[in-house]
């Protein structure tokens, strides 16, 4: 179980890594 | 309103004002590393830690460099915290010798304290050890905070900088938040808890033989852990006697503090505030309650001073103290007007010199109606989630305002730091209003507010809301969700939005009812609380980055004040209007119905 919550923690913090990314490439980066 | 609800609220919102000017001041100089005397004392402490972490306080990053630090950081130590309670029974200081915890529950524990929501669906004294407790999550007690600030300082920066690139340095800023304003202040406020009585120890827990026999009731669960329920759907009971007790030790006066100041709200025991070992007198709820409001409501000050006009802070601020006065007004209203229902079976409701009067179940005799309402009404206008009575049992109004005050997104003071930049977030979408109202471009603070500031503005109002109704949706229409609320009905429909509610904003109260610790509430509502955290943080860096770049306008005649009572009008207008039209169709299933079937002939 331990390995599932694990990857869960891990597609959590690539779906906030890639929401970063996704808005940057909005316009935002002066 | 009694008279002591109000002498009640008169002497918090004075020493709340009191605190306001000098800390928002003192917080002012910490993020912009002034060499005050505080800063110069920690200077080689903090200069080891950058040492240590090969970080170079000056260096600056734009929005997307320090978004990207804040989310490592972040899951770096949501990875350390679940460890942590994995292992524990083979690490040291568990004088109860606690197994590890569940994995599920690790999971959702570790997501809870690492987003600064808190919500505890175990019960702590019989599940964590004192490391976990001290290493794991009292450190994410103050990381957490710390985050929540330096976002709020990063978009203050970006109001305050123009044609720049960066918004600051992550690593510093944490730092220098937790080290030159958390810690001292949670150093203060520890000791003076435990002048109060709040307890500090290391001892294993003590068994004592009561007086005499007890017999009480409790809920039936199951293996599981789920409430046992009859044909109709309501909790089956079960009679228990005993006559010794166990008393829970451990450090709590520390914890207590960062706690509170962190607007974390994790109890060291599972009653929370309510507990005489966290909160044993009158002074220790009013120093407690303040504790909760005093960061974000000095951020304000810190947020006018940054931009160079204190007038602007104290704007924001108003906005927040009327919607304040109005909800706590609205809580404690009804809780004072009692139960109905026990009223017909002749039970005197009525306050007098004796009795608080009102409906008193799910609070303690020791802090009445007066400060149980106001202390519901803070920690949920803030990010807190502490309690020191249950929400669950207030009457369907009274528990109507804690929970609304969440679904306001948390503004009113709101979170450190969350509460500035998201009341900011919504100060961006007034002016485009006003804007659009009268035909001229918005502009906040001397910024053009354009399209990409809008897009970032609508994504971090919107993704609250939809992780809330969506997650209480799908635990409503399963039967995994269904199985966790207590009460049939509108009631136990309450609890679970609240449970969502309660998530998807970082607060971590929860209508007691529910029974979240199984697989389901664990994983659906951790997901809930690290969306709700970090993808509007996100969206609030962009608009940083974003701000910080633009030129800085002039006022003309055409600007529109924003330090005046139109604004503030505008403000409060602009987050209750969000609010409702997001949340009124679910309120309407839930505490509204329950309102009208208990008020209605």
């Amino acid at each position: 179980m331990d390995i599932v919550f694990i990857l869960i923690l891990a597609g959590l913090y690539a779906v906030s890594h890639g929401l970063a990314w996704a808005l940057s490439r909005l316009g935002g980066e002066p | 309103m009694t008279g002591p609800s109000l002498e009640l609220l008169a002497i918090f919102l004075a020493a709340t004002l009191l605190c306001t000017k000098p800390l928002g001041l003192y917080l002012a100089h910490v993020m912009e590393g002034r060499p005050i005397w505080p800063l110069r004392l920690g200077r080689p402490v903090e200069a080891l830690i950058y040492r240590l972490c090969g970080i170079d306080p000056a260096e600056e990053m734009g929005w997307q460099r320090y978004a990207v630090a804040l989310l490592v950081f972040n899951a770096l130590g949501a990875l350390l915290v679940y460890g942590l309670q994995r292992l524990q029974y083979w690490l040291p200081l568990n004088p109860e010798h606690f197994p590890g915890v569940a994995p599920d529950s690790s999971f959702d524990t570790a997501v809870s304290f690492v987003t600064n929501t808190n919500w505890q669906g175990y019960t702590p004294e019989s599940t964590m050890s004192y490391l976990t407790q001290m290493a794991g999550l009292a450190v994410q007690n103050f990381l957490s905070a710390a985050t929540g600030i330096v976002v709020a300082v990063a978009l203050i920066r970006g109001l305050a900088r123009h044609s720049a690139a960066s918004i600051g340095n992550f690593w510093a800023d944490v730092t220098r938040s937790t080290l030159y304003v958390l810690l001292p202040l949670s150093v203060v406020l520890a000791l003076a808890l435990a002048s109060q009585g709040v307890i500090q120890n290391f001892s294993a827990y003590r068994s004592v033989t009561m007086l005499q026999p007890v017999t009480y009731e409790q809920q039936k669960t199951d293996a599981a852990g789920a409430p046992v329920k009859d044909g109709a759907g309501n909790p089956v009971m079960e009679s228990l006697t005993t006559q010794r007790q166990t008393l829970p030790m451990g450090p709590i006066a520390s914890q207590e503090a960062i706690k509170e100041l962190g607007t974390n709200g994790g109890g060291f025991l599972n009653a929370n505030s309510a507990h005489p070992y966290e909160n044993p007198t009158w002074l220790s709820n009013l120093l407690e309650m303040l504790a909760i409001i005093a960061i974000p409501a000095a951020l304000t000050h810190t947020f006018g001073r940054a931009v160079g006009d204190t007038r602007q802070g104290w704007a924001v601020f108003g906005a927040m103290a009327i919607l304040f006065v109005a909800q706590y007004a609205i809580c404690n209203h009804s809780e004072q007007l009692g139960n109905p229902r026990v009223a017909a079976l002749g039970v005197d409701q009525a306050a007098t010199a004796l009795q608080p009067g009102g409906n008193m179940e799910g609070k303690e005799a020791r802090f009445g109606i007066a400060s149980s309402t106001l202390f519901a009404t803070i920690t949920t206008a803030t990010s807190c989630g502490a309690v020191d009575s249950w929400h669950d049992s207030y009457t369907p109004l009274g528990g109507f305002v804690p929970l609304f005050n969440m679904m306001l997104g948390e503004v009113v003071f709101g979170g450190v730091g969350t509460g500035l930049y998201s009341m900011l977030v919504f100060a961006i979408i007034g002016v485009f209003v006003a804007g659009l109202m009268i035909g001229r471009t918005p502009e906040y603070l001397g910024k053009k507010i354009e399209a990409f500031e809008m897009k970032m503005s609508a994504i971090a109002i919107l993704v609250m809301p939809f992780i809330v109704l969506a997650g209480t949706a799908v635990a409503v229409s399963t039967a995994a969700g269904q199985a966790g609320a207590a009460n049939p009905g509108a009631h136990g429909f309450s609890e679970i939005l609240y449970a969502f509610t309660s998530a998807g904003n970082n607060n971590g109260s929860a209508f007691a009812g529910i029974a979240a610790n199984t697989v389901f509430y664990n994983t659906a509502l951790a997901l809930c609380m690290w969306l709700g955290r970090y993808w509007p943080i996100v969206a609030v860096l962009a608009i940083a980055g974003s701000l910080a770049a633009k030129k800085r306008i002039p006022v003309s005649a055409g600007t529109m004040p924003t330090h005046g009572p139109t604004f503030i009008i505008l403000l409060i207008g602009t987050v209750l209007l969000v609010g409702a039209l997001t949340f009124v169709p679910a309120l309407a299933l839930g505490p509204i119905v329950e309102h009208l079937t208990l008020w209605g002939r």
